[in-house]
């Protein structure tokens, strides 16, 4: 009755003058928008000199190798990089001689943070296995910034890496992307603009977290999961797609019941939430490649995707980035088809790939995983030059992060995140000497002065000691 | 139908183990090879391989008529590389209920738990970090309900029924009861009671010793040859304190013992050297994933090295099994923080044979010694270098596993439509 009295009087009003529209509006509740970013970076480049690296071998992460060539990095930002470029005055200018310079690596898949050293069970935080589908959490509300695998993965050279939560569910809650720096909040590592990501996993994992619980307990049971929670979120999408549209039409609407899991899924149909897709087998990846349409969603990148190899051309032509290792293989039954081949393979046929470690050990040493995937494609006629395959670890995992307008490439006007190797990167022996993250000397090896300590280390080992 | 598959199934065996059936005489010429040996390293080589057994090395040595010749001219020649605590030949997969016969958990046995019984002849697991340059390993039971796991054995990775060398050491951990403190209490009451067992053997098999033993009968006799220190016993422990129990065990017990794990070891890297104590390391260990490997260390090998501690380096975690092959790749990230070379190539081959008391016949390229030798194409710690020929006692194996044929069949996508020939 109320409502309907209501809905003439607005009638009425719209109908009498212009000027009291305005009247009206006021009158009403203000228009409910969701925060998007409630949690937002606070996340500042540490300081920098204006720096130029001399006579280096560079790879630019576009594919290209520049010998003998120089970087000038000022203000955060790489300025210039080539053959001939102009070093500006008092810049602090580094001897690049003997050394490779590249952007600094991004790992799209790790889990420190939310299972961090040390590996205890009240720091075990990154499957909310409590059901299926827990689209609501979010990694970054896991990350313990002290954790001592952050200090670890910058002498690996890692600059950028996305936290995921585990695998144990269907969709495991969202992924955070992270500037890798010492912290004392998440916020402060948070990587400003970067989208957010949303885990989601195939096969194995949530048949046998939920098989003998709350199901589902097999593949088909996971597609059902899936689909379930999609159809819902379509309809949480339309109520609040018409809520939005009425209001502005002026209409006097109430705004939907929010719900945490579906603001995920709706951000991930509003192009707005990057899918990354835990997926082994070839065949599930295509039924996850039909369920995106069905959907009308964009998966980013399929990970660990140990058999991408089998259907590189579908990747290829969905445009899907595969996240893969360089070699492991058959700790469980989907990943026994896992070959040396797989990066490579998937390389060639065109489509997205990248190295990544899932691992807090691995992720020290990504470049030499790559070179293993890169050599072991040469041995097959896979032919790519190291600055091609340098790709894999950034620009690539950029691209699936959605920050490759950003860093991931040393293009003038991006991030300054850069590594200085020993040597060729390609090599077991090289190791990552200087560490920039926008332009600020983050590590240096000849530098104790910037080594990282967590406190949770403290008293317990001298700084830099595990190196 | 299945009848023709399985015949099908056994020619197919057959085609393989003659395809990798001995050559009487095999040689190798041409590379510089590394012997690990009195000979050091020798350019343009030869080496005679007959019978499975390495006959001569040297440059001076003439290839017998009729010998199959291997040309390695500009290649690396090293002793295969041996994994120290593997579970190869013992899991096809992880993580399935079939094919995993390395546990002795929800059995009744413990230190009496045998894995010999369980190895898989024709693992493909065997056959894949074989092309990849292991040609040996101690494989070993991974758990139990006790702080006892069983024996580990060497094997050739020949992936033949005939692969176990012999009998390698009793595989032991102390944190398995439940802490520290009840581990080393355990641990020394167990070997007090084997000894008890060892003498007064008819009676307790009478029922007329203590019975409350803190294992069955059964799984101290097989500790009797450990207690007598006729077996090596691997315990694993990491923190420097646990090292020090274990240096003082070995004292009390006269035990021949051997670390696995030992990341905090540099810290008593002397204590360890004096007792003649070898280890076993992963290099890749440098995080505090526990309270006892709070010194975890990239520096643990090179440390270890210039405190004179006898050690050899394997894998760990992910790479016991299927990835065991990242052997040398982790002897190479040793190396990058300040491992000699040679000592990091001498950590996967010669060290763990002398280690494991096998050094007779493994661990280097002399006359004698049983031929497991890898060609490489290059530094052979080096993750962009590949073998180009795997010889496992004396046999010159194709570098092929399910995984290449795998790789081959999808190699070129552009056949169309895909069928599985």
């Amino acid at each position: 009755m109320f409502k309907i009295q209501k809905k003439i009087m607005v009638t009425v009003l719209f109908s009498l003058a212009p000027a009291l529209i305005s009247v009206t509006a006021v009158a009403r509740d203000p228009m409910v928008v969701i925060d998007k970013n409630p949690y937002p970076s606070t996340y500042k480049p540490f300081p920098s000199v204006t720096t130029a690296i001399r006579g280096a071998t560079v790879l630019t992460g576009t594919g290209a190798q520049l010998d003998g060539a120089s970087i000038l990095m000022e203000n955060g930002k790489i300025v210039a990089v080539g053959k001939d470029i102009k070093i500006p005055y008092g810049a602090h200018v580094i001897d690049g001689t003997g050394k490779w310079v590249t952007p600094g690596i991004i790992d799209v898949h790790s889990h420190l943070g939310v299972y961090a050293s040390p590996n205890q069970e009240s720091l075990s935080d990154g499957n909310e296995a409590t059901r299926p589908v827990t689209a609501d959490v979010w990694a970054e509300h896991s990350v313990w910034p002290e954790d001592p695998g952050f200090s670890r993965a910058i002498a690996g050279g890692i600059t950028t890496l996305q936290i995921l939560p585990g695998s144990a569910n269907l969709i495991g809650g969202r992924g955070v992307t992270l500037k890798n720096v010492p912290s004392r909040t998440m916020e402060g590592m948070k990587f400003p603009g970067a989208p957010y990501g949303l885990k989601m996993a195939c096969g194995e994992n949530p048949k046998r977290v939920y098989g003998k619980k709350s199901g589902p307990s097999t593949r088909m049971g996971n597609m059902a999961g899936y689909r379930k929670a999609w159809i819902k979120a379509q309809a949480y999408k339309k109520e609040w797609d018409d809520y939005a549209r009425d209001y502005k039409a002026g209409k006097d609407v109430k705004a939907p019941k929010r719900d945490l899991e579906m603001d995920s899924l709706m951000g991930v149909l509003n192009g707005e939430i990057l899918v990354h897709n835990h997926c082994y087998r070839a065949d599930e990846m295509a039924n996850m490649i039909d369920m995106a349409r069905e959907f009308h969603y964009k998966i980013s990148a399929f990970h660990h995707a140990v058999e991408s190899y089998k259907i590189a051309d579908l990747l290829a032509k969905e445009h899907i980035c595969s996240a893969m290792w360089a070699d492991w293989w058959g700790f469980k039954l989907e990943a026994f088809d896992g070959v040396d081949e797989n990066i490579p393979m998937v390389a060639s046929a065109g489509a997205c790939a990248i190295v990544h470690s899932d691992d807090p050990t691995g992720i020290q040493r990504l470049n030499q995983e790559a070179a293993k995937a890169w050599s072991n494609g040469r041995k097959v006629g896979l032919d790519f030059t190291e600055g091609q395959a340098f790709e894999w670890l950034t620009l690539n995992p950029a691209r699936a992060l959605g920050i490759a307008d950003k860093t991931g490439s040393l293009e003038k006007g991006k991030m300054a995140d850069v590594v200085i190797w020993s040597k060729n990167p390609f090599s077991v022996y090289a190791l990552a000497e200087k560490v920039f993250i926008d332009g600020a000397l983050m590590y240096d090896r000849d530098d104790p002065n910037t080594y990282w300590q967590s406190d949770f280390e403290l008293g317990y080992s001298r700084k830099g000691a595990h190196q | 139908m299945r009848h023709l598959t399985r015949k099908l199934f056994i020619a197919a065996t057959i085609f393989l183990m003659a395809s990798a059936a001995q050559a009487n005489i095999l040689a190798i010429k041409g590379g510089t090879v590394h012997t690990l040996g009195k000979q050091g390293t020798i350019k343009n080589a030869t080496i005679v391989i007959e019978d499975g057994k390495i006959r001569a090395v040297g440059q001076n040595v003439t290839i017998p008529a009729g010998a199959d010749v291997i040309d390695a001219t500009g290649q690396i020649v090293v002793p295969g590389s041996m994994h120290s605590g593997s579970q190869l030949g013992l899991s096809e997969i992880s993580m399935t209920r079939d094919s995993n016969e390395h546990s002795g958990k929800e059995s009744p046995f413990t230190a009496s738990f045998d894995i010999r019984y369980g190895l898989k002849s024709d693992s493909v697991v065997v056959a894949d970090n074989r092309r990849h340059g292991l040609t040996h390993a101690i494989t070993q039971p991974s758990d139990s309900d006790g702080i006892f796991y069983g024996s580990g054995y060497v094997i050739s990775l020949t992936g033949t029924p005939d692969m176990v060398y012999g009998t390698g050491p009793m595989i032991a951990n102390p944190a398995k009861a439940g802490n520290r403190s009840a581990g080393w209490t355990e641990i020394r009451l167990i070997l007090d009671q084997v000894r008890y067992y060892d003498k007064n053997r008819s009676r307790v098999m009478k029922g007329q010793g203590p019975d409350d033993f803190l294992l069955k009968d059964y799984d101290m006799a097989a500790l009797v040859p450990v207690v007598k220190g006729r077996q090596k016993l691997v315990l694993m422990v990491n923190s420097a304190d646990d090292i020090r129990q274990a240096i003082a065990l070995k004292k009390d017990y006269g035990l021949d013992l051997i670390l696995s794990g030992a990341v905090e070891a540099w810290k008593v890297a002397d204590a360890l050297a004096a007792a003649r104590i070898p280890v076993i390391i992963d290099p890749e260990e440098n995080l505090p994933e526990s309270f006892g490997k709070m010194g975890a260390t990239y520096r643990n090998a090179a440390l270890l090295a210039a405190a004179g501690v006898q050690f050899a380096i394997s894998p760990r975690g992910m790479a016991t099994n299927h990835n065991a092959f990242m052997i040398n790749q982790v002897a190479g990230l040793a190396v990058a923080h300040g491992l000699d070379w040679n000592r990091a190539l001498k950590a996967i081959t010669l060290s763990p044979a002398r280690i494991f008391g096998i050094d007779r016949d493994f661990g280097s390229i002399e006359r004698g010694k049983i031929a497991n030798i890898v060609l490489w194409d290059g530094d052979p710690l080096e993750v962009t270098s590949h073998t180009t020929h795997v010889i496992v006692r004396g046999n010159d194996y194709p570098l092929t596993s399910r995984r290449t044929l795998l790789r081959d069949r999808y190699l070129h996508l552009n056949k169309r439509p895909f069928t599985y020939h």
